[in-house]
Order: structure tokens, then C-alpha cells, then sequence
């Protein structure tokens, strides 16, 4: 028999992953000889970069082309390719796959899937009479399928409501107000219908399913343990669950389901549960329920294929952690696919050999701590620069330095050689700055790289302490670092910088001003992260209210730009001299406008501006500046980090390796000019690791763990 | 009856207990749990079948507590700990 080629749908691994990345590396797990085809609708879909993941590309429609674009286009890989199973994962183009069942099986392309029946009827819309059928609660659901009822349901409601897109998609909203701005904002996305159910305080917990006529083959039940904004899990763990199970179990007999199915369930306090979605496709945790020992999509392969299955249950005190993690080329090995070919090899054609920069011949690299360990859906930098650090030869031992138990960094395996817990670094809880200086006396560490923005001034004022602890650490003054904070910023067009305009808003009602000000469309700031562009009134009220709601006021209204959004990380040595500055073109943004792919750019331009930069305001130690090309204004800095970037493993991979410099300045070492590698380019996607519980427990209890994650 | 009678943890709660602090975790509900000092103590002795005199005696003995007090801390948290479901009573 020859080989069995799988091709798999919603590889875009960012902030809200899809699942497809989680089930090829199961499939792959569960058989090794299964090939994968990815099926990605443009160039720069995250997960298709992975190329322990994937064997070949081919292009198909977005979702929005409808099912007859897609079927044409299947049609041709068929011919071009073999492709044995199809695995769908997006929301969006289910019920086209659903529709395309006899097609497929015509071309002898096998799937398990629902009719389009059974695939309609868990629909949001539909979900409340599911419930009633299955006898299974699920939360009041309005919905609405005009602009105009958006409109006439926000004052009737009870606040705080989760506003749904009709497939994807939510966000908690509390007030008419904010209703209102996000049903325009949602509905711009994805369009009508939308619908909302009141929030309903208590766990989440979701329940993967694979079903064979309505009968429960698999099944995985994980609790959330941490979730984004959006209320994506990033962090959860399986769970022996009877009645979560039972009642995923009477969902799927109603449906007669075939396939692949996720149920979301609330339980509160007094022990009610309600479901309140169901999602006719794999989840993007799924990687965990095969850790747990039930590989869901392996076992739908060989259901596709007509192979008879063990029923699997997964086992439970599995925890996962979502992480991220970066594939690099010589250039963007996408950019040439032929959007009417099935290609192999792209990826390995555009293979990058990482440098792997020496230590100049001594026995050992020393022993490094770094922190900012949480590699959520907004990473902060710390795995980053270990990882960048790991790639010297030899590399320095590295110990990670966590405030959080579940900062999901502290669970990749291979990175650290230790992570220890710290308290957190607000003055108000107090202990910080001995905690910090007593781990890095425990852990024997010589040099010390923060990476986040809260701890960096208070690492700064503890500098000397750290210093006569025998503990390198290469930062500017606190004066220095205040000076770029948000609000200060401004104050760098004295200097020569060109900035945006930009002002405080002390509260709600300056907002009018502020439009008139700087526009209608202006983006709104907290003052330490957090960042929206607004476009009216209405919505830059909302959006104040949610940023002050966590950092309080005064924001930040900043003059939108349009242009070509760059960022430019660099280390300044202790005369104040770039010693490496690599510049990023950010190619691939999410809707929250993290950057998770991009390109090294040589801009001599853009380098002249870091060594102005750390020349005139006396910088030492990484930092990033971020500059929109403005088209006929030029480059404008519109914000400046006071550290490494989460992209910095970039530097690393283009030959100019800058946490590695920044470590050796700190120990007093010198560093020659560092350039890197024009057009290398990266992608970042969502990596889920898993661990025993005991890791976290471990953390929690003992303060420290080792590197090794079982 | 006393308000503490012995108790034993269910076979779905793992735990890591230190002297400072302690780690609860269910594997039925997903739920962990963090405890103090105080609480890690009494934890530890409960895992190892001591019963309510000898648990409120070891807290008098290490935190320093009148007996009285330490007797309604430790009822406190065995209630809570029925009450989450964490342990049963024997018997």
C-alpha cells in the first residue's frame, strides 16, 4: 500500500489558534508514515511553516468563496496529488465540507463528517433547542440579524452579555454602550447574524468529542485553567468528569453525529452546567487529549478510513500550556506558491542553518537568569531570548525566573536548566527585590536579562544591589528609562524624533476633544501596554473603558498613521554605542496587532535611527523602537521598549544574536559589530506543551523546578 | 460529636504539601488549590490518618497558638475541605 496523504484545513496558529496545527502533530505521532497536506487559503498562514509539520502545500478558496469554488479547486489537487483523508478544522467552511461529503467520496477522498443537518444543527442559533432536545441547559440566546436589532436589544439587556459572531468570535460587553460599538465591530468581521447570552459566572470546561453515529467513540474533558480575552483556553488540564461527559454523550446522540466535535460547558457555583457552544470540528487544545491518551484525530483517520477503533477516554491531571514557538528561512518560503499547484518542498528549499555563535573558547557560557516567562497569545519576550541563548556554543546554563505558576514558558521542555518563582514585582506585595537577589544567589547566576516592562525600572534601581551580588545586568539608569515611558514619549521631538501627536485623556469626557484633536480614527494606549485604534466616538469610549479598567487613567490617544509598520531591536553597549540593531518588517498581524511574522530588512535609515536613539538619550542594554514608514512624512516612532522584542529569536536566526551580546556586555566583555542576515524571515504559531500537574505543583510549593518536563 | 472528626482525602485529590506552603489539586473538578502555611500543616497530618487532636496540637506546638484558636482554624478548614469535596469522613 502506498503512502497516506491527509490533508488538513485552519493552520493560522496565532492568538486564537485553529486547530489544524494540533491535529497534524498528533496524526504524526500516531503514525509516522501518514503525509500531510496542507490546505491553506493564502501565504502566511502560520502553522504551514512548520516543517516537521507539513509535506506539501496547495492553496484553496477562503471559506467566503463558497462551496463551489471549493469543490473545483479540490478537484484539481485531486488530479495533481494524492489525498487519502480530509480533515477540516474551520468553522467557517464546515458546512461546505459537509455539502461536498459525495463529491469527496467520488474522488476517493475520504472524510467523517456530519450531513449538513446534523452539521446546521448546533449552530449557535440553534444551540437553545439542542439543549431542549438533548435535556441539556444552555443560556438564553438572543439573536440578531440586523444591524437595526443590534441597535434596539442593547438597552433591554442585562449586563455583562457575551456578544457572539454567528461562527466565530465573542467579547464580554457591559454596558448598552459597548454593546452597541462591538456589535458594528463584530458584524464588520464577520457579519450578521449576531448573538449574545448573558455571561454566567463560574469554570469552563470543554469536551472533545469523536462520534460514529451518534455514538461516543473518544472523548477528552479538559477544565480551563487560564484564558485570553477573548476566552481562549491557554491553559487547562483533563479531567474525569461523568456528568460533563454524560451530557456531551446525550448532545452527540441527539445529533447522530459523525465525526469530530467540541462542546463548552460552564458549571457554577452551585453546580449547574450550561452548554453554551458547540463547535462541529476539533478543538485547538486537542494535542492534549492524544497526551492524555486518547489521539482524537488519529482515531478519525482511521474511522475515515474504514479501520475499526478502541474507544479512548483521556486520562485526567494532564496539564497543557500554550507556548509559541518560530520557524525561520532564508525568505519566506510561501511567497512562490503557485496557487494552482500542489507543492512539496518549499519549505525545506528555503532551510536556514541558525548560527550558533561561540563563547571565544572558554569552558563555560555561566549561568544566566532571564524572566518574562509568559508565552501567551501576547508573548512576553523571556522564552524568546532563552531560546536565542541556546544557541551558543556551548550554551549558558539558563534559569527562568517566573512571577506566574502558570506562565506557560515554564513548561517548555529543553529550555532551562531551572525555573524558579519570584514574587510579583509591584511594590505594594513587597519582597521582590530581595526575593530576586537571593534566586539569583541561589542559582549561582552571573547575569541577570528582564524582559518585562513592570519589573525593568525596579531591576534598574536595584542594578548596583545586583551588581555587588556578583550579578551583570546591562540596562539604563532609572532616569533614562522613565524618560520613554508612554506618556513621556512626546517629549523625544525635542530632541529631533519624529513622533506622532499625541495626548493624555484624563478621563471619558476629553474624548471629544481628542477626536477633534487628532482625528476621528486616533489609537488609544494604556500607559504601560494595551492598544486599540478606534474610529469613532461611540467606540473610542468603549474601548477607554475597557483600558482604564485595567490600568486606570490617563491613557494615551495617539494620531493613527498609515504606513509600513517596522520594529528595530537593538543593544547599546555602556558608552552608549549600538553594538547590533536588526530590523523587522512586520508581515503577519493579528486583529490585536501583535506581530507574529515578518521579515529582516537591511534599512540603513531605520539602524541610523537606533544609534540616534541610544546616543542621545545615554542608552544602555536592549531595546526595541517601533516606527510606521509614513508615506510621505517618513519614519515616526510611535513607541519605545525598554527591552528585547518577542520577536528577538530573529536576530538570532539572522546571524546577529543580541540577547547573546547583551549578556556579554553585561560581564564587561567586548562585542564587534553585529549585522544581520537580510530577508531572513520568520513565522510564529501557538504551541501547546503538556506537563503532569506535579510541575505546576511543584512550582507552587517548592518555588523551583528543573528544566526536564516529563 | 467533634466538630473535627477524622477525615481522609478522596482518591482524586493529589497533593504536594511543603512547609511553607501547599498544592491541592482535583482531578474530578479541575480545581486547585493553594494553602497557606497553617493549612499545608494540617494537610500533611490529615494525609497521614492523624486524627483532630493530634493535628490541633501539632499547630499549637509550631505556630505558637492557643489551643482554642487552633481547634476552630482546624474545624474551619475541614469544613472546607468536605465542602469542596476533598475529603469524606471515616466511617
Amino acid at each position: 500500500m502506498g503512502e497516506t496523504w491527509i490533508g488538513v484545513t485552519g493552520l493560522h496558529a496565532t492568538d486564537n489558534p485553529h486547530p489544524g496545527a494540533a491535529v497534524i502533530r498528533v496524526l504524526r505521532r500516531a503514525d509516522p508514515s501518514w503525509r500531510i497536506l496542507a490546505l491553506i487559503p493564502d501565504r502566511l498562514v502560520t502553522a504551514a511553516f512548520a516543517t516537521e509539520l507539513v509535506d506539501a502545500h496547495a492553496l484553496v478558496p477562503w471559506p467566503s468563496a463558497g462551496p463551489k469554488a471549493l469543490a473545483a479547486r479540490l478537484k484539481a489537487i485531486v488530479r495533481q496529488h494524492p489525498l487519502d483523508v480530509l480533515i477540516p478544522t474551520l468553522d467557517a467552511e464546515m458546512m461546505h465540507y459537509a455539502s461536498l461529503r459525495g463529491l469527496l467520496r467520488r474522488l476517493g477522498v475520504r472524510t467523517y463528517l456530519p450531513g449538513r443537518a446534523a452539521m446546521a444543527a448546533p449552530a449557535k442559533r440553534r444551540l437553545p433547542a439542542l439543549g431542549q432536545r438533548a435535556g441539556v441547559a444552555v443560556p438564553e440566546t438572543l439573536v440578531m440579524r440586523t444591524a437595526e436589532a443590534a441597535y434596539r436589544a442593547a438597552p433591554r439587556l442585562r449586563y455583562p452579555q457575551v456578544l457572539k459572531g454567528a461562527l466565530v468570535d465573542s467579547v464580554v460587553v457591559h454596558s448598552p454602550e459597548d454593546f452597541r460599538v462591538s456589535a458594528v465591530e463584530l458584524a464588520s468581521l464577520w457579519g450578521y447574524p449576531l448573538l449574545c447570552q448573558p455571561l454566567i459566572p463560574g469554570e469552563e470546561y470543554d469536551v472533545a468529542v469523536v462520534a460514529r453515529r451518534g455514538e461516543m467513540l473518544g472523548v477528552a474533558v479538559m477544565k480551563k485553567l487560564s484564558v485570553t480575552n477573548k476566552g481562549t483556553a491557554w491553559a487547562g488540564v483533563t479531567v474525569e468528569d461523568p456528568t460533563l461527559v454524560d451530557a456531551a454523550r446525550r448532545l452527540v446522540r441527539v445529533l447522530r453525529w459523525d465525526g469530530a466535535l467540541e462542546a463548552e460547558f460552564i458549571r457554577t457555583a452551585d453546580g449547574q452546567i450550561y452548554c453554551f457552544e458547540i463547535n462541529p470540528r476539533f478543538p485547538s487544545w486537542i494535542a492534549l487529549a492524544a497526551e492524555a491518551g486518547a489521539n482524537l484525530p488519529a482515531m478519525l483517520v482511521r474511522l475515515a478510513l474504514g479501520i475499526e477503533v478502541e474507544p479512548a477516554v483521556a486520562r485526567p491531571g494532564r496539564l497543557f500550556a500554550r507556548t509559541v514557538v518560530e520557524h525561520v528561512f532564508t525568505r519566506n518560503p510561501l511567497a512562490t506558491l503557485d496557487d494552482r499547484q500542489v507543492q512539496a518542498g518549499l519549505l525545506q528549499a528555503a532551510r536556514l542553518t541558525v548560527p550558533r555563535p561561540t563563547n571565544g573558547g572558554a569552558a563555560s557560557s555561566g549561568r544566566v537568569a532571564v524572566t518574562g516567562l509568559n508565552a501567551s497569545d501576547n508573548p512576553s519576550p523571556g522564552l524568546m531570548v532563552a531560546r536565542s541563548l541556546r544557541l551558543v556554543a556551548p550554551s549558558p546554563e539558563l534559569v527562568g525566573l517566573t512571577h506566574d505558576i502558570l506562565a506557560t514558558g515554564a513548561y517548555v521542555d529543553g529550555v532551562w536548566d531551572e525555573v524558579r518563582r519570584l514574587p510579583f514585582p509591584s511594590r505594594e506585595e513587597g519582597g521582590y527585590p530581595e526575593a530576586l537577589i537571593e534566586h539569583c544567589g541561589a542559582a549561582r547566576v552571573d547575569c541577570l536579562v528582564p524582559t518585562l516592562d513592570i519589573e525593568i525600572p525596579l531591576v534598574a534601581w536595584l542594578a548596583p544591589r545586583l551588581v555587588a551580588a556578583g550579578v551583570a545586568v546591562l540596562l539604563p539608569g532609572p532616569d533614562v528609562l522613565a524618560s520613554v515611558t508612554k506618556p513621556r514619549l512626546p517629549r523625544l521631538a525635542r530632541d529631533g524624533f519624529r513622533l506622532p501627536r499625541s495626548r493624555e485623556v484624563g478621563g471619558i469626557h476629553e474624548l471629544a476633544d481628542v477626536g477633534a484633536e487628532l482625528g476621528p480614527r486616533f489609537v488609544l494606549k494604556g500607559p504601560v501596554a494595551d492598544a486599540r485604534v478606534v474610529r469613532t466616538e461611540a467606540e473610542a469610549r468603549a474601548v477607554a473603558r475597557r483600558l482604564a479598567g485595567t490600568w486606570g487613567f490617563p491613557l494615551i490617544a495617539q494620531e493613527f498613521i498609515e504606513g509600513e509598520e517596522f520594529g528595530i531591536a537593538a543593544v547599546a553597549n555602556q558608552g552608549h554605542q549600538v553594538v547590533g540593531a536588526v530590523v523587522v518588517r512586520k508581515e503577519i498581524r493579528t486583529l490585536n496587532g501583535n506581530t507574529w511574522g515578518g521579515s529582516v530588512v537591511r534599512d540603513r535609515g531605520l539602524e541610523a535611527l537606533a544609534s540616534r536613539f541610544a546616543e542621545t538619550l545615554g542608552w544602555v542594554g536592549p531595546f526595541e523602537l517601533e516606527v510606521i514608514r509614513h508615506p510621505r512624512r517618513g519614519a515616526i516612532l510611535i513607541e519605545v521598549n525598554p527591552r528585547f522584542p518577542g520577536w528577538i529569536y530573529l536576530s538570532a536566526a539572522a546571524g546577529a544574536n543580541l540577547p547573546w551580546a547583551a549578556v556579554r556586555l553585561a560581564r564587561g566583555e567586548r562585542v564587534s559589530a553585529l549585522a544581520a542576515r537580510a530577508r531572513t524571515f520568520y513565522t510564529r504559531m501557538a504551541w501547546d506543551v503538556t506537563a503532569p500537574m506535579d510541575r505546576m505543583a511543584a512550582l507552587a510549593v517548592d518555588g523551583k523546578v528543573g528544566g526536564r518536563v516529563e | 460529636m467533634h466538630a473535627a472528626a477524622p477525615v481522609r482525602f478522596v482518591a482524586s485529590v493529589s497533593l504536594r504539601l511543603g512547609p511553607e506552603r501547599g498544592f491541592l489539586f482535583d482531578q474530578r473538578t479541575g480545581r486547585v488549590y493553594s494553602l497557606n502555611e497553617t493549612a499545608a500543616l494540617a494537610a500533611s497530618r490529615l494525609a497521614v490518618g492523624e486524627g483532630a487532636a493530634e493535628v490541633e496540637a501539632a499547630l499549637v506546638d509550631t505556630f505558637d497558638v492557643e489551643a482554642g484558636a487552633a481547634q476552630a482554624d482546624f474545624a474551619r478548614f475541614v469544613e472546607q475541605l468536605v465542602e469542596e469535596g476533598l475529603v469524606e469522613r471515616h466511617g
